[in-house]
């Protein structure tokens, strides 16, 4: 949560990953206005940091910008995004379905055929395995009924000479 | 120039821990739930292995424009929840729809 004004910029991240509801109201604060914040969590720790610019500092080349700085610390404790990579910008194909190696090579030539400019092929959650378990979906290995050695292979080499690329979706869960 | 306060850590006294609030049982039996119920606790007593511990704590900032909460269909400039229901960080497994201030499928 980040707030800027005309003097400084402000944040908190309030780290958890729990069911989290965040209250915003008018508020005065010795005589200043401004924002009350109020963040609530169904479970976990308190763990929280907190960023401020202090106050806007004139340089030679006029003022430092404040909102830059702020989201600066932050990405030192949370990290700097890095840029997409370009084909993510580009058309996807996804759809919730049955899934095989065959498939996607199937649609591979179709969209290469028919001139779709298709730079993504998404497989949804049915590319891992719960054949061997049915109980759920396993996502670290292919499910072997659609996805044979030979054709991951063939799938994969069709598939990066296209120029395309793949990705596969999943819930959160993990089963072993 | 006067001093001026960069940011407040809990300015309204909203610190909160609790440790039996509410089972996950009550919480699935579909039992309404305020930030005011989480101030005064509830009556249940807690399951050996079931607590759900609840924590809060407010902040005060001198701005009015406030955003992040990303991954949600709404405008960038959060709005005020005063009136409303609160903002949500939760991952729906339902349709995207504009204009949403909830989470948004898989955030």
């Amino acid at each position: 949560m980040q707030g800027i004004d005309e003097l400084s910029s402000q944040a908190v991240t309030w780290v958890n990953s729990a069911h989290t509801w965040c209250f915003l109201d008018d508020a005065t604060y010795n005589q200043q206005p401004g924002s009350n914040i109020n963040f609530v969590s169904e479970t976990g720790a308190l763990e929280l940091f907190i960023f401020s610019s202090a106050v806007k500092t004139q340089t030679s080349d006029g003022f430092l910008n404040r909102n830059k700085r702020v989201t600066n610390d932050l990405s030192t404790v949370t990290g700097f995004a890095p840029l997409p990579p370009m084909h993510t910008l580009g058309f996807h194909f996804s759809k919730y379905d049955w899934v095989s190696a065959e498939r996607i090579m199937e649609r591979n030539f179709n969209f290469t055929d028919f001139q779709f400019p298709v730079d993504v092929l998404v497989m949804d959650i049915q590319w891992a395995d719960n054949y061997t378990d049915p109980a759920g979906y396993e996502y670290f290995r292919f499910n072997p009924q659609n996805f044979t050695d030979t054709d991951l292979a063939k799938m994969n080499a069709q598939v990066q000479a296209s120029g395309r690329y793949m990705t596969t979706i999943l819930d959160p869960h993990i089963k072993v | 120039m006067a001093t001026r306060d960069t940011l407040v850590v809990n300015p309204q006294d909203t610190l909160y821990f609790d440790s039996t609030m509410q089972t996950p049982q009550m919480y699935n039996a579909g039992n309404s739930w305020t930030s005011t119920d989480f101030a005064s606790g509830s009556e249940a007593a807690p399951l050996a292995n079931d607590v759900v511990q609840g924590i809060g704590l407010g902040f005060f900032m001198p701005s009015t424009t406030l955003f992040g909460l990303g991954e949600r269909e709404d405008t960038l400039v959060l709005k005020r929840t005063t009136q409303t229901d609160p903002y949500e960080l939760w991952a729906y497994d339902s349709p995207h729809m504009p204009n949403q201030m909830a989470g948004l499928y898989g955030s």
